[in-house]
């Protein structure tokens, strides 16, 4: 006689035996008493694992919980603002620099007249903005103003992607 | 306000009722806890994983699809990281360690301890944990938080029919851990 295989033996406490299936295993249950046992412990395993209970948390989990939220929303909202802030100076600057080589290509491009007094003025704000870089960063050997420029705007890009993707996300 | 469903609860979070998700915390954190600590079978660990799950169930309460019912999506969170939890080199060193310390039988301190004094679920959930973390986390899910094996598929990710090895597998591999500890007269 075969025995029932205790896959067997589960999918028949799990039902999940067709109707010639189960009537065959029913047949074989009342005439072997080694795959009845087996039966019977399978059922009384089965009854066991229903009656669990669950186990109790940790008391105190819950206010915990809350806490790291709140936390990291405090945190976040910090970063945010942080981010904002530095994202809006860095656009700014992106602006400025693209607006001042709009102004001086179309004036070169296009030989429109512009207002002396306004000319001057321009030049005199962007010598004094290259002065003040050389005197800070140094003026030799290096070109000071142009490599300031060129990482301010790379660094501005940078902090306009990495906002988008925040945003994006 | 308590009766709420875990839908008009995660609602009310969103419309910035934070405060509210404490009543999913509080309707889910036993069990999620029974789940995680037959997996990681550690009290510390499992606190410290299911404080992650809810808080990281928190800030994707935004991307959570309201196909599946909270609970498969939570226990899929919870799942996924006592996976992440276990498979942590450290996590593994100290699990061999306590392995190696337990080796003989795991279960003779407690039992010669305070046998009898013992509850049958207690020593359920020890025997439980004797199990693999995927036999105990089927076992778990299919007995305890009574999912179908169609949700217990989505939450570990498998096919149904792989769940429903698993599950005879487990309780096989069970009442082996029973008969092992000699645990029958007490639990079966």
């Amino acid at each position: 006689m075969n025995h029932l295989s205790e896959s067997e033996l589960n999918r028949f406490i799990d039902n999940d035996f067709s109707l010639p299936e189960k009537e065959a295993a029913e047949k074989h249950f009342n005439e072997c008493d080694v795959c009845s046992a087996e039966r019977q412990l399978f059922i009384a395993l089965h009854s066991l694992l229903k009656e669990q209970r669950e186990i109790t948390a940790p008391e105190g989990i819950e206010s915990a919980i809350m806490k790291r939220i709140s936390r990291k929303i405090k945190n976040d909202n910090t970063q945010k603002t942080f981010f904002g802030v530095v994202v809006t100076i860095f656009g700014l600057g992106i602006a400025f620099i693209v607006g001042l080589l709009g102004f001086q290509f179309s004036a070169k491009l296009f030989s429109f007249s512009i207002e002396e007094k306004i000319v001057q003025q321009v030049n005199q704000n962007f010598e004094q903005l290259k002065s003040f870089i050389n005197v800070v960063f140094g003026e030799k050997p290096t070109q000071s103003f142009e490599i300031t420029v060129l990482l301010f705007f790379i660094l501005s890009l940078y902090f306009v992607i990495e906002k988008y993707k925040a945003i994006r996300h | 306000m308590k009766h709420l469903s875990d839908i008009e609860i995660i609602d009310s979070v969103l419309h910035g009722n934070t405060n509210d998700y404490s009543l999913l915390i509080n309707r889910y954190k036993h069990k999620a806890f029974s789940l995680l600590l037959r997996m990681v079978k550690n009290e510390m660990d499992a606190e410290e994983v299911l404080q992650d799950c809810f808080v990281k169930a928190f800030f994707a309460l935004k991307s959570f699809k309201r196909k599946a019912k909270f609970s498969t999506w939570f226990y899929r969170i919870v799942f996924n990281s006592a996976v992440t939890k276990l498979s942590g080199k450290k996590r593994k060193i100290e699990q061999e360690m306590l392995s190696i310390d337990n080796d003989e039988n795991p279960l003779a301190l407690s039992l010669s301890e305070d046998k009898f004094a013992k509850e049958k679920s207690e020593l359920l959930t020890l025997a439980i944990k004797e199990l693999p973390e995927n036999y105990a986390a089927v076992i778990t899910l299919f007995y305890l938080e009574s999912f179908s094996c169609e949700e217990i598929s989505k939450i570990i990710n498998t096919s149904v029919s792989n769940v429903k090895v698993l599950l005879y597998r487990s309780r096989t591999a069970l009442k082996e851990v029973i008969s092992q500890k000699h645990l029958e007269k007490e639990l079966l």
